[in-house]
């Protein structure tokens, strides 16, 4: 399936095999410690099931103070 | 997923609690945990509370949840001078004013000591961590008591906190780990303006998706001089163990926390907060770290 992660303004397609987020995650070596992940606005989990087209927005937990 | 307590979509799965959370039982179960912490170290009534905020998720998630609970708020901003970085969070701060309605006050390095950050790491040859700790907390506390402060709250997160907590540990920094905790300072002065943390029990991840949930503007740009490589081992540290045996965390706050009354009794033994002999400022030692560094460029 082919998706799109935006981080900070930046996007890239990647392709995985699966149907989840978790899939996605996986694939991409992505440690889901450190995002919250976001579809159309809206917070996903890890059980998200994703779409081709899809655009997964990746929200950093660690940000300097 | 489907929330614990309801069958609407979860938001929130944290494995400390083992319970999925939607929308509006995270923001409940969020503000609940700063409710229950705020009246230990704030008086609703009586403090007048500074609020340091940088433009990031945490400073801006406690002041706007602090004006929620109709605390007299003043916001506080440092501009420590780091190009191509606090001039793009700075924006977020003033908005988030502009929107509660608060005069945002501004001081700057520049104009405090003379120099921007950048230019003390270049001259003064300490990383910039180093720095940016000492003169910031001098600035927040001269601002704060100038403005007649009675406290001054901090944005510092559950993760800033335990990281803080082991490295004092780890480097015996035994004073450090006693003027800790939920409201800081071993003893009283009046130039002292006491620091407190009301977001201590919240995660980085929690902080995150309250603000998006509650639809606070925030910058994620992360500083250019970023973690010093010892907190970062630190807080990889953590992480991992979190990961594995969640809760961790929170243990080793709540540890820290009772552990503190007894470090404080024994170290105020040692002699009453002194002045430092250079700038008239409350210091533990005879010249404060910021007129030491000041020295050094």
């Amino acid at each position: 399936m082919k998706v799109t992660l935006s981080l900070r303004g930046k996007t890239r397609e990647v392709e995985f095999k699966g149907t989840a987020l978790k899939d996605l995650v996986t694939s991409q070596g992505i440690n889901p410690g450190e995002y919250v992940f976001s579809k159309e606005n809206e917070i996903i989990l890890l059980d998200e099931p994703l779409h081709e087209g899809d655009v997964i927005k990746l929200i950093p937990v660690v940000s300097g103070g | 997923m489907r929330c614990s307590y309801c069958s609407q979509k979860a938001v929130a799965f944290l494995p400390h609690t083992r319970k999925a959370y939607c929308k509006k039982h995270f923001i409940h179960y969020y503000e609940r945990k700063v409710k229950r912490l705020v009246p230990k170290i704030l008086d609703q009534k009586n403090d007048f509370v500074g609020v340091g905020i940088s433009g990031g998720k945490d400073s801006l998630v406690m002041l706007h949840l602090l004006h929620s609970l109709r605390f007299n708020v003043i916001p506080i901003i440092v501009d420590e001078g780091i190009k191509g970085y606090r001039n793009r969070t700075i924006p977020y701060a003033e908005k988030m004013c502009k929107h509660l309605g608060l005069e945002l006050h501004k001081v700057s390095f520049k104009e405090a000591y003379g120099k921007t950050l950048d230019q003390m790491v270049k001259e003064g040859g300490r990383n910039a961590c180093s720095y940016c700790g000492v003169f910031r907390r001098d600035l927040l506390n001269r601002k704060a008591r100038e403005l007649g402060c009675t406290k001054l709250a901090i944005g510092h997160n559950l993760d800033d906190e335990v990281q803080s907590i082991l490295m004092n540990f780890f480097r015996g920094e035994l004073n450090r780990l006693a003027r800790g905790g939920p409201v800081t300072g071993i003893v009283q002065d009046k130039r002292f303006i006491p620091r407190v943390k009301p977001l201590r029990e919240c995660s980085e991840k929690e902080n995150v998706i309250y603000a998006l949930l509650k639809g606070i503007e925030y910058s994620d740009i992360e500083c250019p001089y970023a973690v010093t490589a010892y907190r970062g081992t630190v807080r990889d540290a953590v992480n991992l163990v979190e990961a594995k045996y969640p809760g961790t965390k929170l243990s080793i706050l709540h540890t820290n926390d009772k552990l503190i009354p007894i470090l404080r009794k024994n170290i105020k033994a040692t002699g009453p907060l002194d002045y430092c002999e250079v700038c008239g400022e409350p210091s533990a030692e005879r010249i404060c770290k910021a007129c030491q560094f000041k020295k050094e460029f």
